[in-house]
């Protein structure tokens, strides 16, 4: 009878693709406000951007979907922390993506 | 049955609970005369994955930190807080990986007639552990 919760948030984290997406601040000190869409944020993986920039955090997400969807779910986390592009983008585990988040200045 | 269950998931819950830990390794530069640096609160250290501080500033150490699941406001608070207490002002090169290892363990079942029997069980463990380089700027 207990199980049945258990049981069913199992199923639920499972229907959902078991995605899990977080964001933390570089600096607890600073808070940005949403700048860009999730479409606008940049992505970069071994190069480096152009212009100048603030890193203000890092983002990672661990889900069973395909990896283009985990893409988007880290640049819908940076987008919603004030980040305008992500770099370094890692692979920490077969189903987890990280990357450091930035601010153009 | 469910007694041979929980035995079994023991060593893995013992292994997850020692691995949940944040450990330094200081890079002592004088030997015995170790270098000490008054503590910065926990909310002042600032951590960079891919920034390099562009001023002159002085390695403390390396620190990591171990979770069983992947919880980054909770790595990076402890990151904060054992770095702040050594004088750590920022934590840089910043990297998170998962590793999965064998925790073995043993337990035993006996029959009501007395007859024992041990096994050996075999758990994989995922741990997600955080690595940086904690720094201060050179005064």
């Amino acid at each position: 009878m207990t199980l049945k919760p258990l049981i069913f948030t199992i199923a639920s984290a499972a229907l959902a693709g078991c995605a899990h997406a977080e964001f933390a601040s570089s600096n607890t000190q600073e808070k940005f406000t949403p700048s860009r869409t999730a479409v606008q944020i940049e992505v970069f993986k071994s190069q480096m951007p152009a212009k100048k920039y603030k890193e203000i955090g890092s983002v990672v997400v661990c889900a069973g979907g395909k990896l283009s969807s985990n893409v988007e779910l880290l640049k819908k986390k940076a987008a919603e922390n004030g980040g305008e592009a992500l770099i370094g983008l890692e692979q920490p585990s077969q189903n987890c993506l990280s990357a450091a988040v930035i601010r153009y200045q | 049955m469910n007694k041979f269950l929980a035995a079994s998931l023991l060593p893995a819950v013992a292994f997850v609970s020692a691995c949940g830990s944040t450990q330094i390794a200081r890079f002592d530069r004088n030997g015995a005369a170790r270098e000490t640096y008054p503590p910065v609160p926990a909310e002042d250290v600032v951590i960079y994955r891919k920034t390099k501080p562009d001023f002159p500033y002085v390695e403390l150490g390396m620190i990591t930190t171990a979770l069983p699941i992947i919880n980054l406001d909770k790595m990076y608070a402890e990151l904060r807080k054992k770095s702040g207490k050594i004088g750590g002002e920022y934590i840089i090169d910043v990297k998170t990986k998962s590793s999965v290892v064998a925790v073995y363990g043993t337990s035993s079942s006996c029959t009501p007639k007395g007859g024992c029997v041990s096994h050996t069980t075999v758990n994989w463990v995922t741990t997600f552990s955080t690595t940086g380089t904690v720094v201060r700027r050179s005064r």
